[in-house]
């Protein structure tokens, strides 16, 4: 009888398991605009990428609460020119709205400081020139509020040194479902 | 629907506990939680997140081989077991340290595990927050369940086996339990031995879906001594578990492949076995860096 019930016992601490419970968080799909900027040393022209906010669910089938960014980050390929810097804004702006927002200011901003993807929120690159809009993430989590997600326009304009180069800024969040 | 599914799949019909958590997933979902939460996880963390179930996993898998030492050096025997198996989850095994991505500060948070409640939050610079992963089973005891045959008697050896195939059902992936080992007595060596003696080795291999793949080995002796009805027995085993795994982390596209071992590797096992002509039925309880409780019903001769 010990043994029945030991059985038992296992089978009712097995039922006890509760899957599920708290919601999972998911890494939202990356949100990226990318700017192809060819500069003979002098002013650029505001060069536009629309990005649907939309994406940022793509191969999420759950039910969403909410969504957060966690992260925004800038890489900058150099494909031509030597010790270029760039000065500059970054804006953004819900597509057919006409209010713009800053997003981040570049003033003689070496290109070698993204070399490599790097967090705009990298203290290191206050030294470089290179400052972020302090309200740049609840904005963002503000457009992301809606339903559905907004198509955006992040606009790049400023000046550079002569080259070639290409600027990623990817916008990493998080995505939380209901349980 | 689904956590109702889960607990009767829990309470013994499901054969694999990975297989459990996958049964109940909500349609809209294209993978289990297990396999969704992580995916979330980077290469640094996933280990910590995932310890105390490959811990239970690997302990549970190393169980419920034998229910006696006795065995007859010939003649025919077969059995077939229904076997459950269930290792205790401790408060430790809630919590775990991990590191925030950037732009986060570097310093390891304590939050959640596989079994642990919500995910801790950091805050970082700009007005950024992030959670991590939340805990996805709440539980006291991780089971696993399986059949298991065993047949022999060849000189005093017997072979056995598990095998559970689980094929892909709509979002529930293909999963694949097998397992073979096989037992010699040593008593036939030891004719006034007044208790039964006998070794034993084991290996299984268990596939889950894209991104688990989980082996376990161990080898021991046994001891058992039979009276009337009451059978009682116990042993000691070395053992060690494995599990691979191998996902996209869907935010950096980071190719995660790792293995990440259990941490049992020994064990002392005593039960007891009701023998009741074809049916017996036995209990026992493991101990080692982790407490497994195993108990079976054995049907046979």
């Amino acid at each position: 009888m010990l043994c029945v019930a030991t059985v038992v016992s296992l089978v009712l601490l097995m039922a006890g398991c509760d899957v599920g419970t708290n919601p999972l968080i998911f890494d939202g799909t990356p949100a990226e605009a990318t700017f192809e900027i060819t500069s003979v040393g002098s002013v650029f022209p505001p060069i536009t990428y629309i990005v649907d906010l939309q994406s940022v669910l793509s191969d999420i089938n759950d039910y969403v609460d909410s969504i957060k960014v966690y992260n925004i980050s800038m890489k900058i390929e150099n494909l031509g020119g030597t010790n270029s810097t760039i000065s500059g804004n970054l804006t953004i702006n819900k597509v057919g709205d006409p209010t713009i927002h800053q997003f981040v200011s570049l003033n003689g901003t070496p290109i070698s400081a993204f070399a490599t993807e790097k967090s705009i929120f990298d203290p290191s690159l206050a030294a470089s020139g290179f400052t972020y809009s302090p309200t740049v993430v609840p904005l963002l989590n503000g457009f992301l509020k809606d339903n559905p997600k907004p198509t955006v326009d992040v606009v790049a304009s400023g000046t550079s040194t002569a080259g070639h180069y290409i600027i990623h800024v990817k916008v990493y969040s998080q995505v939380f479902t209901t349980p | 629907m689904g956590k109702y599914l889960h607990r009767l799949v829990f309470a013994g019909i499901g054969t694999v506990l990975l297989g459990s958590f996958s049964l109940a997933q909500d349609d809209n979902s294209s993978k289990s939680e297990i396999e969704d939460a992580i995916r979330q996880l980077s290469a640094d963390n996933v280990r910590g997140y995932v310890q105390p179930f490959v811990n239970g996993l690997g302990a549970n898998l190393n169980s419920g081989w034998y229910n006696t030492a006795a065995i007859a050096d010939q003649g025919f025997h077969f059995r077939l077991q229904v076997i459950g198996m269930g290792t205790v989850i401790s408060d430790g095994d809630k919590t775990y340290s991990a590191i925030p991505p950037e732009p986060f500060g570097q310093t390891p948070v304590t939050t959640a595990t596989l079994f642990g409640g919500r995910g801790a939050t950091v805050n970082g610079p700009g007005g950024t927050v992030y959670q991590f992963q939340n805990g996805q089973v709440n539980t006291s005891m991780m089971p696993t369940a399986t059949l298991q045959l065993t047949v022999g008697n060849i000189f005093g050896s017997q072979a056995i086996v598990r095998y559970v195939p689980i094929p892909k059902i709509d979002k529930f992936p293909k999963t694949t339990f097998f397992g073979i080992g096989g037992r010699h007595s040593i008593s036939r060596y030891l004719p006034d031995s007044p208790v039964d003696l006998a070794a034993g080795l084991f290996w299984q291999k268990l596939t889950f879906g894209d991104i688990m793949e989980a082996k376990a080995f161990t080898f021991g002796g046994q001891i058992s001594k039979s009276w009337s009805l009451v059978t009682l027995y116990g042993g000691v085993q070395y053992e060690t578990s494995t599990m691979t795994l191998t996902y996209t982390n869907n935010s950096t596209n980071e190719v995660v492949n790792t293995d990440i071992d259990g941490e049992n590797h020994a064990r002392g096992t005593v039960g007891l076995t009701l023998n009741l002509f074809i049916l017996n039925i036995n209990a026992d309880v493991n101990v080692g860096k982790v407490t497994v409780v195993s108990g079976g019903l054995n049907f046979g001769l």
